[in-house]
């Protein structure tokens, strides 16, 4: 048994009944007037008859009995409505024809006509009371208006001045804090278009389509569709997000309203409420006046997050230290682990919280109210509904790097319709990049060259590039020249990736063991890390490491494996192995960021991604709180100790325990070769990967020969450095022997 | 049904409304003439038509005669109503006999001078020197004026709140040779601050066909005071 929903408006045959109260309020109160009127006039005249009170009211106020008549045939039309199917037909007929004809007029056109019209009325009405006051014509005596508001506003000024004062003050207040933050940018402001935003075609494209929508409603709602009214561009800093909305308001011809992403941080509750009330206010306006607004949140995500982080999440994994641990990753693995640190800690605070996130998912989709003061009260006073808004064509375009932050009722499809990740641009992209801005300078570079050097810089985004080929021209300025060579660009990029070196010069056995640290880490990544290749290797101190090998994979590869990852876990491991069998069993507290990422992937590999020896995923584990599995108190203190060591923990240092003793073996097996590389960065300071493999394979890189170290003479002699090294680091002293040095 | 109960009592409603309107849209009984001002109040039989105090006043700064302006300022409220459209200003301030009735009304406030001496007297010789034909009755040749049969018909003291006079009517014969009657009342307030004239003459001839009519006038004049 199905139950029917009450009958729309159009639905019906007949109108609606209205209730008795309705049909004769207005006139009931238009005979209250008249015998107020009739009444006041015989307390005026004391001769005065009713009956003649009446025939004298009548006469000279026979504007009440139009009022009266004028009401009562309204009633009796909304009561033959009622009744009658055909004849409300025909009414309802009449009136869309009427709104058909008036809607021919653009929206604009309409608000602006009905304000005139209102505007006259209002004027017209308080000509008409000062002639009453005054007894002139209803045109003088609204010149004499002016002199009638200034007399009176002593005494009317007084009474209102001490009713408002402190609302005044406040209402004064929190409108002033509320304003600002809010910039609009009109068609032809902006010269950028999509043919600068480079690297990120398919973004592009879908947006096109965005605002095809944006223009030409029709082409979607004429076959039943909507326009989609939400856009998040979301992904990691400086990859266009700001700059492909500045050419989509320059693109669309539409006015382009900037949100300035501090200006919700208010300072008391409900300032952000009304900002955001006010901004959209402005959005209505401007979207009738020009057909379409864009509006544009920038750094959403401080706008957009309920306060608190409802997920806790694991240990944090900064990096930063001596070793400078993280650049051993690749870029997303290390966002990856930041990610979790942060998110915890954004706590939105000021900006998001005390209703203002949700003024906001009010304003993209509610109810859709009627409104004006007109529309609302008048239209039902007289008995008829309100008119319903026009539709508003604005599209919310939204950026941020952490989409994770952004309140899920906001991403809904509906407030949010589209969600695109503006990534890292892939390698195509990246050379368009550089092409772009090296067509700004004057460079010697050929297109090879620039497709080699997109290939080494797989994490390149827009920004950096755009740094990097200002920085190649500052260093090139520097040197004299005003064209970029291929040499000044590598070095900018080197500048960049790894901060400027400091000029300190590492005393011989300090200098040695750096050496031997990176050698182990470029040795093994050599051997064992296929999925990347070394970009550099250097021992030049930087700002916040002594020494470097950056690795860089070599193509666009989007998933990780679990040999990669223990590859990574080996690498970083290989500095304290080699440490301990370099320098017999001593090794520096550099190691610790490398510890810090190997066992940062140990629990990752272990709890989350399925590659340790339990399948159940920590993450789930800790939102329920079941603790992860094999963990708890012994049973009995005399079991196996293999079986005391299941729990989480335990099982994460058995295997880092086993890859040590593994790279341990592998750097036996390769000692003379991690030698040669430390004599290579002795002799070199900085060598490319290039370098690296010729030293392992005893070719010939662009700056290091290789081919000494594949003598055996060569290497005792390297092996005799390095034993007077470490007996001059047992003692503090200065080696005895000098750093061979070999011809080719 | 309940909507077509309410419909049809809305109906009746409004017809009630309606008809009680309509039924009254008919011409009021009486015309009348009051000033709030001077709180003085009366009536005068439908379809008489006004002279305004402006047009008055106007026709009165034209008077050369001694005193006059001093008068014309003190006057709060003067108005005169007569059936006829034929009536001007100047029929109203001359003592010859009017073609059609003419009721006149003055309300001043007496001048310093006045207020010492105002009595009985003094309001019946308002327009024409009541008291001295009075006294003259029987000798014709006494007279001041060029007049001839002059009858003394009534007289009442009439009171109202915060006020006192004298209403006298009588008749004679001016110049013209014409007979007018005079129903002339005339107060002044208890603070003896201001006077209240009324005057409704018309010829002896309209006056013994409309006696009823003309005495009404007087009959509803009513002073309340100013506010």
């Amino acid at each position: 048994m199905s139950q029917t929903s009450r009958p729309r408006d159009t639905d019906r045959k007949t109108r609606v009944h209205l209730t008795f109260f309705d049909r004769t309020k207005f006139l009931a109160l238009f005979l209250l007037v008249f015998f107020v009127l009739v009444w006041a006039g015989m307390a005026d005249n004391p001769l005065l008859t009713f009956s003649d009170g009446i025939r004298e009211i009548a006469n000279s106020k026979s504007w009440l009995l139009v009022l009266f008549g004028i009401e009562v045939i309204r009633q009796l039309h909304f009561g033959l409505a009622e009744l009658l199917a055909p004849y409300h037909g025909i009414w309802v007929k009449y009136f869309n024809f009427i709104d058909r004809l008036i809607h021919k007029l653009s929206d604009w056109n309409r608000y602006r006509l009905s304000r005139v019209i209102k505007a006259l009325l209002l004027v017209a009405l308080l000509a008409v009371v000062l002639g009453a006051i005054y007894k002139e014509t209803p045109v003088k005596a609204l010149f004499l208006a002016p002199k009638a508001l200034w007399s009176a506003l002593p005494m009317l000024g007084q009474l209102l001045f001490a009713v408002f004062f402190i609302i005044i003050q406040f209402g004064a207040m929190f409108w002033f804090l509320s304003r600002g933050g809010i910039d609009t940018y009109f068609p032809d402001d902006i010269r950028t278009r999509f043919s600068d935003v480079w690297g990120q075609d398919h973004v592009l494209n879908r947006i096109r389509e965005n605002l095809l929508f944006l223009e030409s409603p029709e082409s979607i709602e004429a076959h039943g569709g909507y326009v989609p009214g939400g856009l998040l561009l979301w992904g990691p800093p400086g990859t266009g997000k700001t700059l492909m909305a500045e050419s989509m308001a320059g693109e669309t011809g539409k006015p382009f309203v900037f949100v300035d992403p501090g200006a919700f941080n208010n300072m008391f509750f409900g300032v952000g409420v009304l900002k955001v009330k006010s901004l959209f206010r402005k959005l209505r306006k401007l979207a009738l006046r020009y057909g379409g607004v864009v509006v544009f949140f920038d750094e959403a995500d401080s706008l957009g997050n309920r306060g608190i982080s409802t997920q806790a999440r694991s240990a944090p994994a900064v990096f930063g230290e001596e070793c400078h641990g993280g650049a051993y990753l690749a870029p997303t693995t290390a966002e990856l682990l930041m990610r979790d640190a942060f998110v915890a800690g954004t706590a939105g605070g000021g900006g998001g919280g005390m209703g203002t996130l949700q003024a906001l998912l009010t304003e993209l989709s509610g109810l859709k109210k009627p409104r004006g003061f007109f529309n609302r009260v008048l239209r039902r006073a007289l008995g008829m509904r309100p008119k319903n808004p026009p539709k508003y064509r604005i599209l919310v375009v939204m950026a941020t790097n952490m989409p994770e932050a952004l309140d899920e009722a906001l991403l809904r499809p509906g407030r949010i319709d589209r969600m695109y990740r503006v990534g890292y641009p892939s390698k195509a992209g990246r050379i368009r990049t550089y092409e772009g801005y090296l067509s700004k300078v004057s460079h010697s570079l050929t297109p090879e060259d620039v497709d080699k050097l997109a290939t080494i810089t797989p994490y390149a985004t827009g920004a950096t590039i755009k740094d990097t080929i200002n920085e190649a021209l500052i260093m090139a300025i520097r040197n004299g020249r005003t064209s970029i060579t291929w040499s000044d660009v590598i070095k900018a990029k080197q500048l960049k990736e790894l901060g400027p070196s400091e000029d300190v010069e590492y005393i011989e056995r300090e200098r040695h063991a750096v050496a031997v640290h990176e050698a182990c880490h470029g040795v093994m990544a050599y051997l064992v890390r296929h999925h990347m290749s070394i970009d550099l290797a250097t021992i030049e101190k930087g700002s916040d490491y002594l020494g470097m090998v950056a690795s860089i994979p070599p193509d666009d590869q989007f998933t990780r494996w679990k040999s990669e990852y223990e590859a990574d876990i080996l690498v970083s491991l290989a500095s304290l192995a080699g440490e301990r069998m370099f320098f017999s069993g001593d090794n520096s507290s550099g190691v610790s960021g490398d510890l810090e990422s190997a066992t940062t992937i140990a629990s990752f590999m272990e709890g989350h991604w399925g590659m340790g020896s339990t399948v159940s995923s920590h993450a789930s584990n800790r939102r329920f709180e079941v603790g992860a599995p094999g963990g708890g108190k012994p049973r009995d203190a005399k079991d196996d100790s293999k079986a005391l060591r299941v729990a989480l923990a335990d099982r994460i240092e058995d295997n880092l325990a086993g890859l040590l003793t593994k790279s341990e073996e592998i750097l036996r097996e390769n000692r003379s070769k991690v030698l040669a590389l430390a004599h290579a960065l002795e002799a070199h300071k900085t060598i490319s990967g290039e370098d690296v493999i010729a030293v392992m394979e005893g070719g010939v890189g662009p700056l290091v020969d290789g081919r000494p170290y594949s003598n055996p003479e060569n290497i005792a002699l390297i092996e005799s450095y390095h034993d007077s090294a470490v007996v001059a680091h047992l003692g503090h002293k200065k080696p005895e022997i000098a750093l061979p040095v070999f011809e080719a | 049904m309940k909507s077509l109960k309410a419909a049809s009592l809305a109906l009746a409603f409004s017809i009630l409304a309606v008809s009680l309107l309509a039924g009254c849209t008919s011409h009021p009984s009486r015309v009348y003439a009051k000033s709030s001002k001077a709180g003085t109040y009366f009536t005068v039989p439908y379809g008489w038509q006004k002279i305004s105090q402006s047009e008055l006043s106007k026709r009165e700064a034209q008077s050369t005669s001694q005193g006059a302006s001093d008068r014309a300022a003190a006057v709060m409220w003067q108005e005169a109503y007569s059936p006829s459209k034929l009536i001007t200003p100047a029929d109203v301030f001359s003592l010859k006999a009017p073609s059609s009735p003419i009721a006149f009304v003055r309300v001043r406030s007496l001048l310093p001078d006045e207020i010492n001496s105002v009595s009985y007297n003094f309001l019946r010789d308002i327009f024409v020197p009541l008291t001295t034909w009075l006294n003259s009755t029987s000798d014709s040749s006494l007279a001041p004026l060029p007049m001839t049969k002059f009858t003394y018909l009534n007289e009442f003291e009439v009171a109202d709140k915060n006020s006192h006079g004298v209403r006298s009517i009588f008749s004679f014969t001016g110049s013209d040779g014409v007979s007018q009657t005079f129903d002339q009342s005339a107060l002044v307030s208890d603070d003896r601050k201001v006077m209240y004239v009324l005057l409704v003459r018309c010829t002896t001839e309209f006056y013994q066909k409309h006696a009823a009519e003309i005495s009404k006038i007087a009959d509803t004049w009513t002073i309340r005071g100013a506010k």
